[in-house]
């Protein structure tokens, strides 16, 4: 605590020994200060609050669909909007603002700075309160200009909400239109899909494969069905067989002849045993072992029509060549059916590759189409929606932008505030000379007491007098106080006398300007 | 008698001859560096016979009180305690002297960094108020031939003889310059005319002589030299080595911290330095309850 103590006191001694350092940096300063402030020149600033609701309208229509614009880039093309060259240069016009000290201004050059100027913000990003602000030198004409701008935002806004509202729905009634080209043409692809491919479409049996099986099966059906018919007949023929040689057997007598080639057979035998079939006699008997049969045969041949007639008499003969018939019929239909199934299957096969896909692209057409439909009646039931939403606007009476503050102007030229400035003035200079005696104390250290004398150089103090002037001394030391200290007390009374001329009397005030500067912006006061 | 004798008689005659006349003949020099012998200084100062009487002075006491300097008969005040403060130590030093081997323990030079920071004030008021002491007398020396103030503030014009004509001149010596003030205790040497290379002569043999022997023969004589200030001329360093303490005067915030050091760095033996800061503000005196006293 003492260290601290030390410290300020020292501070405050080393500030007093330089105060003459200290009073004249801070006139000085203070001077220059209201004199640069003199030269400013300072304007009212008009400004007004408005309330909009952008949202209502857009909102529920977008949801869904688009993308919410964003609310930066809303105030920005808001801000363009109603500034936009034409609207400022009726501003211009209507407000007289391009009139100044030196003649009419570049229009161009007054353009651009009125648009920098007005500013259009939404305040704590608030999506629909907006205010509006300009400044300038005469009042009413800041007032008059907010006014106007306050007109043209309504109508601008209104209309850009009647626009928003339009331009909604035509973005819809573009997107459907887009939809149904997309419907017409995904439409006409799959018929000429299905035309192309007629043959190979999947029929009411089903997909390929299931084709595929069911063609497998009926064919080994059918190759068994063809296997027992063959058989059928086969035993059917046997049978047959069978039966004739019993018919003819029992209705057949025995020639005289069987009697004696059975003769010479035996004989045959015998020689055989003995000889081989070159032998004379073996070929003599053989020959006429053949004559007998020739002879034999001839004489069948008068009894054949009698076996016949003995075979047509006999019933089992009958059925068993009918159901013979029959059974030829029946494996020569298998045959041909077997062989139609087997070519069909060998088609099938042969067409393994492109099935498929043909299903596939099928499947595609058709999901493309699925999806292209229901968006197109999502986009119809929003376009209704729309178009109810803005039938209720124009036909309620619901006035979306109202006026929050009306145009408000100070009495006093606040923009730069004047006044502040001058005081801040005043006390920068006095803090700058404080500052600047301090300093110089800092760089000229001296001893104020016997502690600091013995602490810094470690030499025993034997003991501090105090200051005895003479009386004469005393006199000048307190006139010179005196004299501070009028000084100092001259400075904010200074201050008071600049603040006074500043509020009351604006001509003496604005006489302190220099000559004007060159881009001449300034409409004098007077 | 041998002739031995005789001619010592003789001598003896011939200097009493010429001390009774009083005339100035040419001494020899050592002799007239040194003060005539009287035992202590308070014999010294009552022997009448030893100072010429247009060597007594009184002190302008309405000048010094308008310079706000000490008043030796005045009741006490802040001022007089703060001395009677400062000298305790000073005086308890020379006392100690034996023990803690201090040369010259008796001769006090009272210097500054620059002028004007209250050198001579401090020398006056000091001298005064230990000659206000008992048992001790002061011997103010000015020892700024430059700048004499010291005899200035006391009355003396600077063609008073004084330090430089004794050194120089040979018929000057040192009896002949010492001044008494009405203070019996207080007597005053004043600078002397002005001479060139005064640092040499205070460096010199002659200088250191006589500072010794004044030192010496009295043990109960405060000598205080009042100098020219350190950072200024050569002359105050010189009798640095000459002075057993050093009175070092220091301005309240007007002195700066660096010429301090400066002025320590020509002082070789530091531990026989000591501050007197001067002219500080009242709220910073140390002396505590000055208004007490008698029949308050």
């Amino acid at each position: 605590m003492h260290e601290i103590f030390d410290k300020v006191t020292e501070f405050i001694w080393g500030v007093w020994r330089y105060r003459w350092a200290a009073l004249i940096t801070a006139w000085v300063l203070a001077l220059l200060g209201w004199l640069m402030i003199a030269q400013i020149d300072a304007r009212y600033p008009a400004s007004a609050r408005l309330f909009v609701d952008t949202n209502r309208i857009l909102e529920p229509l977008l949801t869904g669909i688009a993308v919410q614009p964003n609310v930066k880039q809303r105030i920005a093309l808001m801000s363009k909007t109603v500034l936009s060259r034409p609207n400022l240069n009726t501003l211009i016009e209507k407000h007289e603002l391009d009139k100044s000290a030196n003649g009419k201004l570049n229009r161009n050059d007054l353009i651009d700075r009125l648009a920098q100027e007005i500013v259009i913000t939404d305040l704590n990003n608030s999506r629909s309160i907006y205010s509006l602000s300009y400044s300038h030198q005469d009042p009413n004409v800041a007032k008059a200009v907010i006014e106007s701008l306050i007109e043209i935002f309504i109508s601008t806004s209104f209309d850009e909400e009647r626009n928003d509202n339009k331009s909604a729905q035509l973005f819809i009634d573009k997107q459907i239109a887009d939809y149904e080209e997309r419907l017409t043409a995904s439409e006409q692809r799959l018929a000429d899909f299905k035309r192309e491919h007629a043959g190979t479409l999947p029929g009411e049996e089903g997909g390929y494969y299931e084709r595929m099986e069911n063609l497998v099966s009926l064919q080994r059906a059918t190759q068994l069905e063809l296997q027992e018919a063959i058989k059928q007949r086969d035993t059917l023929r046997k049978k047959l067989a069978q039966e004739e040689t019993k018919i003819s057997n029992s209705s057949k007598s025995l020639s005289p002849y069987d009697e004696r080639i059975s003769e010479l057979q035996a004989q045959l035998d015998e020689l055989l045993v003995r000889f081989t079939d070159r032998h004379p006699q073996v070929s003599i008997l053989t020959q006429s072992i053949d004559d007998l049969n020739r002879k034999k045969l001839s004489d069948t041949g008068a009894n054949t029509s009698n076996s016949g007639e003995l075979l047509q008499s006999s019933i089992v003969y009958q059925t068993l060549s009918t159901l013979l018939a029959e059974a030829e019929a029946e494996v020569s239909k298998l045959t041909v059916r077997n062989a139609s199934y087997k070519t069909r299957l060998a088609e099938l096969r042969g067409t393994i590759d492109s099935i498929p896909e043909v299903e596939a692209q099928l499947t595609q057409l058709d999901r493309d189409y699925e999806t292209i439909r229901s968006q197109h009646e999502t986009l119809l039931v929003k376009r209704e929606a729309a178009r109810l939403t803005g039938n209720i606007d124009s036909d309620s009476n619901d006035v979306t932008i109202r006026s929050l503050d009306p145009p408000f102007v100070p009495a006093r030229p606040t923009d730069p505030d004047r006044l502040i400035l001058n005081i801040l003035t005043l006390i920068g200079s006095v803090g700058v000379g404080v500052m600047l005696a301090f300093f110089l104390s800092i760089l000229h250290p001296v001893f104020y007491n016997q502690r600091s004398l013995e602490y810094l150089t470690k030499i025993p103090v034997l003991g501090s007098v105090s200051l005895s002037s003479k009386p004469t001394e005393r006199i000048t030391s307190v006139m010179e106080n005196f004299k501070f200290s009028l000084l100092a007390l001259l400075l904010p009374v200074a201050c008071a006398i600049v603040l006074y001329v500043q509020l009351n009397n604006k001509e003496l005030y604005e006489s302190f300007k220099l000559a004007s500067s060159s881009d001449a912006t300034v409409v004098s006061a007077n | 008698m041998g002739v031995i004798e005789n001619a010592i008689a003789q001598i003896k005659e011939q200097q009493r001859s010429e001390f009774e006349s009083g005339t100035h003949k040419q001494l020899p020099r050592r002799e007239r560096l040194v003060l005539a012998d009287h035992g202590t200084t308070k014999n010294a100062a009552n022997s009448q016979s030893a100072i010429p009487p247009s060597n007594y002075f009184t002190l302008p006491y309405k000048e010094l009180e308008s310079e706000g300097m000490v008043e030796p008969n005045g009741e006490r005040n802040q001022l007089s305690e703060e001395y009677r403060a400062i000298k305790r130590p000073i005086l308890s030093a020379i006392d100690n002297a034996k023990h803690s081997g201090l040369k010259h323990g008796n001769i006090i030079m009272v210097t500054s960094s620059v002028s004007g920071e209250g050198k001579t004030f401090t020398a006056i008021n000091l001298a005064i108020s230990i000659a206000m002491e008992r048992d001790r007398t002061v011997l103010l020396v000015d020892g700024d031939v430059t700048n004499p103030a010291s005899g200035e503030k006391l009355g003396f014009r600077r063609t008073q003889p004084g330090l430089t004509d004794v050194l120089l001149d040979n018929f000057v010596n040192v009896n002949d310059v010492i001044c008494q003030s009405d203070i019996p205790g207080l007597r005053f040497i004043p600078a002397g005319s002005a001479a060139k290379h005064v640092t040499e002569l205070l460096s010199s043999r002659d200088m250191h002589f006589m500072i010794e022997n004044l030192s010496e023969r009295y043990k109960d004589q405060v000598i205080i030299f009042d100098s020219a200030p350190m950072l200024m001329t050569s002359e105050a360093s010189v009798v640095t080595d000459l002075a057993g303490q050093i009175v070092f005067v220091v301005a309240a915030e007007t002195t700066t911290r660096g010429m301090v050091s400066d002025s320590m760095k020509k002082i070789r033996d530091h531990s026989r330095v000591g501050f007197v800061l001067n002219m500080t503000r009242k709220a910073q005196s140390n002396i505590y309850g000055y208004g007490y006293g008698y029949g308050d």
